[in-house]
């Protein structure tokens, strides 16, 4: 059990650290987005739903009049703007328009918070279906290194009150425990979803003994499964859409104002057009709600209640909403948040963990095995390495030109390559006699000074910058100024800590210590 | 060797015996179609973990494997069986 706990985890820890890391992310994904996209006005006010529903309907039978689908995003709380997005023979396309005017808004090009997030089941640079089989692989090594890590602890309550500072191997087994036990429902909710939401490219065996391999069969089964109705078919003859406003004025009846999250609208413009209207989900992990009505004649088609549909439904429904955690609240979501960074510290001390047992061993042998050095060299490359490169990308999202091609996709590349350099810095430069220690202090240094550097750089590069938006109550580009401050603090409190051990492992005079030891101060201050 | 034996059980045996067994589920359950699917599918990676947990705790790495393969073979054989006569 202990052995395949450590080797399991071990195995896949780096790529767990950065799925949790960006995945952790997402929970503000909304926050990011709108910090990327600094053109975005600060929006106070919208105009009535029913009159946004026209605008939008405006705009996208000007832009697209025979598209395959609309969707229509109102505003809510969190995303101010009203969102359009269509599918047409090219593929999907999206509009971000003014809650009160109707004009489109036009922001930079982009990856936002979206992108960073999405890479933690898409990864990045490879197909959807490669990127999925290998993340719910390393999902599946999470889920065992979770049974097993319950499993080898017997006093599983008991440590989870221990803890033991400044004794160096025992305090990180310590922390790695407290991690762990703390947040362990969130852990294996989120381990055992994760896989769950992946299980239709993962597990497809399943569903194709029963319903075959042809689409039409699975096309079924989806069908069956989301308990809608099958897809229509344009009949070709164009008629007038019914009354959006007028439609959402019932659903708002019975579910209240506001309370309409999205409206869809397939084959808009023909005689067979459906329009469905989505409840939004406030704090709350409930069943998701639709009315589906025909698009001419506004007939009432169905109302799709999930509710007490059957039991497996429901646990799937509960466990994909569970994982993407878009029903909580303020207080909730920061829960959601310090969890995902449990989990990443988790990760990451038990990594530092193994790589500490065996340099003890290593140096009182005096022979360091080249997988101890690559593990200790992936260990600062990535526990560091990655939020460093996540920095980069927020400032490449304010530094690289407007107008290059590509855009979006170059600040991909630069996370990317600044996560590669930082993996292969400390190989390089320990060739110089440079002691590991030094070369954590390095990066959490650097780390430090990049997220300290944020606000500043924003505030040369826009007008949203700290000075701005505390004054026009701006929070949430506020908040998110603030909080890379305070990343890049505990960044700098790391590095500082980590200098004092340093030191004094060699005024000790035992330069073999300073090899040993990790920053006291760890992963768990990465960045959001 | 018993160690490259032993996780080549485990993620390939137990991805094998995971499907069998979750196919065997959804054609065995007895509610509607899409559900016994669904269930099937939701159990399927807890199926995964046990098997793989349990490769690493039998005694010897050729007992694991052999209680891999023989239901992975047995399973598919009446999987063949079963999914041959349904579809």
């Amino acid at each position: 059990m202990s052995w395949l706990h450590t080797w399991g985890g071990l195995s896949v820890g780096w790529l767990l650290y950065f799925m949790f890391i960006t995945g952790t992310a997402g929970y503000f994904v909304s926050e990011i987005d709108y910090w990327m996209q600094p053109e975005m006005p600060h929006l106070n006010e919208s105009a009535e739903h029913g009159q946004l529903l026209l605008l939008a309907e405006q705009h996208l039978s000007r832009k697209a009049p025979t598209a395959k689908s609309w969707r229509i995003y109102l505003p809510s709380e969190r995303e101010r703007t009203l969102k359009v997005r269509w599918q047409d023979g090219d593929g999907r396309h999206k509009d971000i328009l003014h809650p009160v005017s109707g004009d489109v808004v036009n922001v930079r090009d982009t990856g936002g918070g979206g992108q960073l997030y999405g890479m933690h089941y898409r990864l990045h640079y490879m197909p959807r279906t490669v990127a999925f089989i290998i993340t719910s692989l390393c999902g599946m090594f999470m889920l065992i290194a979770l049974i097993t890590g319950i499993v080898i602890h017997k006093k599983i309550f008991i440590d989870f009150f221990t803890f033991r500072p400044g004794k160096k191997q025992r305090s990180w087994l310590d922390m790695h425990n407290i991690l762990s036990v703390l947040p362990l429902p969130f852990h294996l909710m989120i381990t055992y979803s994760g896989l769950i939401f992946l299980m239709f490219t993962t597990m497809p065996a399943v569903f194709i003994a029963s319903y075959g391999v042809e689409e039409e069969g699975q096309q079924r089964f989806r069908s069956e499964l989301r308990s809608t109705p099958i897809p229509i078919k344009a009949t070709g003859n164009r008629m007038s859409l019914t009354s959006l406003p007028e439609l959402l004025e019932k659903a708002e009846g019975s579910w209240g104002q506001g309370n309409v999250s999205r409206v869809s609208i397939e084959h808009p413009g023909d005689s067979q057009a459906r329009i469905t209207l989505q409840k939004r989900r406030v704090d709350q992990v409930s069943d998701e709600q639709k009315l589906i009505y025909h698009g001419v004649s506004g007939q009432l088609l169905s109302a799709v209640d999930e509710v007490g549909t059957s039991a497996s439904k429901s646990f799937y429904a509960l466990m994909i909403r569970l994982h993407i955690g878009e029903f909580a609240g303020t207080v909730l979501r920061w829960l959601y948040f310090l969890s995902g960074l449990m989990g990443a510290g988790m990760i990451a001390t038990g990594m530092v963990l193994w790589a500490n047992k065996r340099r003890t061993k290593a140096d009182k042998s005096g022979h360091a095995s080249k997988g101890l050095i690559l593990a200790e060299h992936l260990n600062v490359g990535t526990i560091t390495g990655l939020p460093i490169a996540i920095a980069a990308y927020f400032l490449a999202n304010r530094l690289i030109p407007l107008g290059l091609e590509n855009r979006a996709e170059w600040e991909v590349n630069i996370l990317f390559i600044t996560w590669a350099s930082m993996l292969v810095y400390p190989a390089f430069i320990s060739k110089f006699k440079q002691v590991l220690a030094a070369i954590w202090v390095q990066q959490l240094t650097l780390a430090s000074m990049l997220y300290l550097m944020l606000p500043v750089i924003n505030m040369i590069t826009t007008n949203k910058h700290l000075g701005v938006s505390l004054l026009t109550a701006d929070w949430v580009r506020a908040g998110f100024d603030v909080s890379m401050l305070i990343i890049g603090l505990c960044f700098g409190v790391a590095a500082f800590k980590m200098q004092l051990k340093k030191q004094s492992a060699k005024s000790q005079g035992t330069a073999k210590g300073a090899q040993q030891t990790v920053p006291t101060m760890l992963a768990k201050d990465v960045s959001p | 060797m018993a160690i490259f034996s032993r996780t080549l059980a485990a993620i390939v045996g137990g991805y094998w015996l995971a499907n069998v067994m979750g196919i065997l589920l959804s054609l065995l359950l007895g509610g509607t179609q899409a559900n016994n699917v669904l269930t099937a599918m939701l159990m399927s990676f807890s199926m995964y973990a046990a098997v793989v947990i349990w490769v690493f705790s039998a005694k010897t790495a050729k007992q694991a494997c052999m209680g891999i393969l023989i239901p992975c073979i047995v399973g598919s054989l009446v999987v063949f069986v079963m999914v041959d006569g349904a579809l």
